[in-house]
């Protein structure tokens, strides 16, 4: 192989096109798939009088159906797109602690953030004081509070003389979690009988969806996604292990404190409007991984999008498939989820597209 | 004179790893780094590139202090190939000697045609351009030395250390790889210092010898010099006749069997 002949080979490299081009479709399927699972429910509305409404939205006229209007913006829309942003979060954030553990049974809550988040939802819950303040719910807040100081105890365990040492970082995270579950435990034994919120959040669910939720998730996705897929070439060189890493000039300590902290306030964000729903955060990436290979680069904005997909038909699922009830979405991502993961696990689909 | 190192201690929960080492490393010489297990070569290494260290001391280049160097500048200088390699299985051989331009690429890029250039000398170098598209699961354990070896030669750093290149190797590919040492050594004059324990190759390819025993600095010079039966007894306490190759003058080192 001469030369030239290589160097226009490898320019792939730099710029793999066949997987810019299956970013570029999975971002077309989602939004595919959002339309759909917006138009599907219990009132089905037709598809291109959902586009037609949108249109008429987006322009300013408002001469059209004003059923519809209300059920595709005060409830379809927030929900299909706080389920895609939640399954993006989940699966991106599994997806770099993945790389940054070096372990692939790493997942989103690895680090305390799903009992951080349970207790802090049980505290208000238990108190006194009224789960509605006004008009505003205060658990996801609770919630959120209670992930964000599990990893923060969690991260200043494991630091020392400037350094962050992950496997300190993940017993701590163990240990952090067992000690919030059994006060989690602890609480709902103590109060009432009636702790069906907790239960209904700790099995995750979308019902109470709002736009404002979407904002508030979002503040906190949009910036860790760009973070984390700035970072991503050194989740990559990050795989030869640290101290390779560090010869290689990647500024470790820095890389490690960037991808935690954005991937622990995304999940944070993430978990606490909607609860805990397991193995988005792990499938996705293992998916990606077994089909387009294990570049960091690209395995990251590609389960994400995954993950924004699978949570969505999980909701869509979940939402369905009863008549009239609803199924909390974790039980459906774990129904779905777990067998097909077994099934990839089986036939190691280690069929590359190239 | 390149590189060096003053006056440096390294000790660790109070066991003294090295004591009052001083060297200088010139521009483009092989230096080999001979001694027991455990007598403080990777210890050494680990100071010279910056991942350890010294409890007092100081190690600079050209004037600058390694340790105040921000970890991508240093990588510009000295560039390291480890005694452990643990290679993740699942990647290309081009993706990870790319890796080796990690230092000069730009946070926001993912380097250029040069970068690509480069890249493609140096896997030509190693002979491992015919690989480059092999996993790393599906190559031999000399390969991965040479991809080892073609990642640091990517940095393009005027200093290379090497933490026993050949200790997991077969004879071919020992020669291999301190052939290539000394074609880099010439066509680029890079220093080199490279940790070994096969005296015999030593003295054929190193063009100065520094022996360390218990962390001191035992004895520094040519190989001829200092290779001799009282000071290898001395340092690897064990029983050796020395020979002279017939046909370079090199040495040969023949364990006595008791």
């Amino acid at each position: 192989m001469n030369k030239q002949i290589f160097i226009q080979r490898k320019k792939n490299y730099l710029y793999d096109n066949f997987k810019v081009y299956w970013i570029i479709f999975l971002s077309f399927s989602l939004l595919l798939i959002g339309c759909i699972a917006v138009c599907i429910g219990s009132v089905n509305i037709p598809i291109l009088e959902l586009i037609g409404i949108i249109y008429d939205k987006i322009f300013g006229y408002h001469n059209s159906n004003t059923n519809f209007d209300v059920i595709i913006f005060k409830i379809r829309i927030p929900r299909v797109l706080l389920a895609g942003i939640v399954g993006f979060a989940l699966a991106m954030s599994g997806a770099t602690y993945q790389g940054l553990f070096r372990n692939n049974l790493a997942d989103p809550y690895l680090i305390g953030v799903a009992s951080g988040a349970g207790l802090g939802a049980t505290i208000i819950i238990v108190s006194p004081l009224p789960i509605y303040f006004g008009i505003i719910n205060v658990l996801p807040f609770g919630a959120f509070l209670g992930a964000i100081s599990c990893v923060m105890l969690a991260y200043f365990i494991s630091y020392k003389s400037n350094s962050l040492t992950l496997t300190t970082l993940l017993l701590a995270g163990i240990a952090i979690s067992s000690i919030c579950g059994a006060i989690t435990a602890l609480l709902m034994i103590g109060s009432d009988p009636d702790i069906r919120p907790v239960l209904s959040w700790l099995f995750g669910s979308f019902t109470s969806a709002r736009m404002e939720h979407v904002i508030l998730v979002l503040i906190y996705v949009i910036p860790s996604f760009l973070i984390i897929l700035g970072f991503s070439r050194y989740i990559n060189i990050l795989q030869l292990g640290e101290d390779h890493a560090m010869l290689l000039g990647v500024n470790i300590e820095y890389v490690k404190k960037a991808l935690i902290v954005s991937a622990s306030l995304a999940t944070a964000g993430a978990v606490s409007f909607c609860g805990l729903i397991g193995f988005v955060g792990l499938i996705a990436p293992h998916m990606v991984r077994l089909i387009w290979g294990t570049d960091y680069r690209y395995l990251i904005p590609l389960s994400s999008l995954v993950g924004a997909i699978f949570l969505i038909l999980a909701d869509l699922i979940a939402r369905t498939i009863l008549g009239s009830s609803e199924l909390p979405v974790g039980l459906v991502t774990a129904f779905c989820g777990g067998p097909f993961f077994l099934f990839v696990l089986r036939y190691q689909m280690r069929y590359r597209f190239k | 004179m390149v590189l060096q190192l003053r006056d440096i201690n390294l000790t660790y929960n109070q066991n003294l790893i090295l004591s009052n080492i001083n060297i200088n490393f010139n521009q483009g010489e092989i230096v080999g780094l001979v001694g027991k297990n455990g007598s403080g070569k990777t210890s050494m290494i680990n100071i010279i590139n910056g991942l350890q260290k010294p409890t007092s001391g100081i190690v600079s280049y050209n004037g600058e202090n390694i340790n105040s160097m921000s970890i991508k500048y240093r990588s510009k200088f000295i560039s390291v190939v480890p005694q452990k390699i643990n290679f993740p299985t699942d990647y290309k051989v081009i993706d990870l000697v790319y890796m080796g331009r990690n230092p000069y690429i730009d946070f926001f890029h993912m380097g250029s045609n040069e970068d690509l250039e480069i890249t493609y000398d140096v896997m030509e170098m190693t002979n491992i351009v015919n690989l480059s598209d092999k996993l790393i699961s599906e190559i031999s354990g000399g390969e991965i030395q040479r991809v080892a070896i073609a990642m640091a030669l990517n940095q393009r750093s005027p200093i290379l250390l090497l933490d026993e290149p050949t200790s997991n190797l077969d004879l071919v590919h020992q020669v291999m790889v301190l052939d290539l040492v000394k074609k880099l050594k010439n066509k680029y004059n890079t220093s080199i210092i490279l940790s070994i324990h096969d005296l015999t190759l030593a003295s054929k390819y190193c063009d100065r010898i520094v022996m360390l025993k218990d962390g001191i600095l035992f004895a520094e010079g040519k190989p001829l010099e200092i290779f001799n039966q009282q000071n290898i007894e001395d340092v690897f306490e064990a029983k050796v006749r020395i020979n002279k190759d017939p046909l370079d003058d090199s040495i040969l080192v023949i364990p006595e069997i008791i």
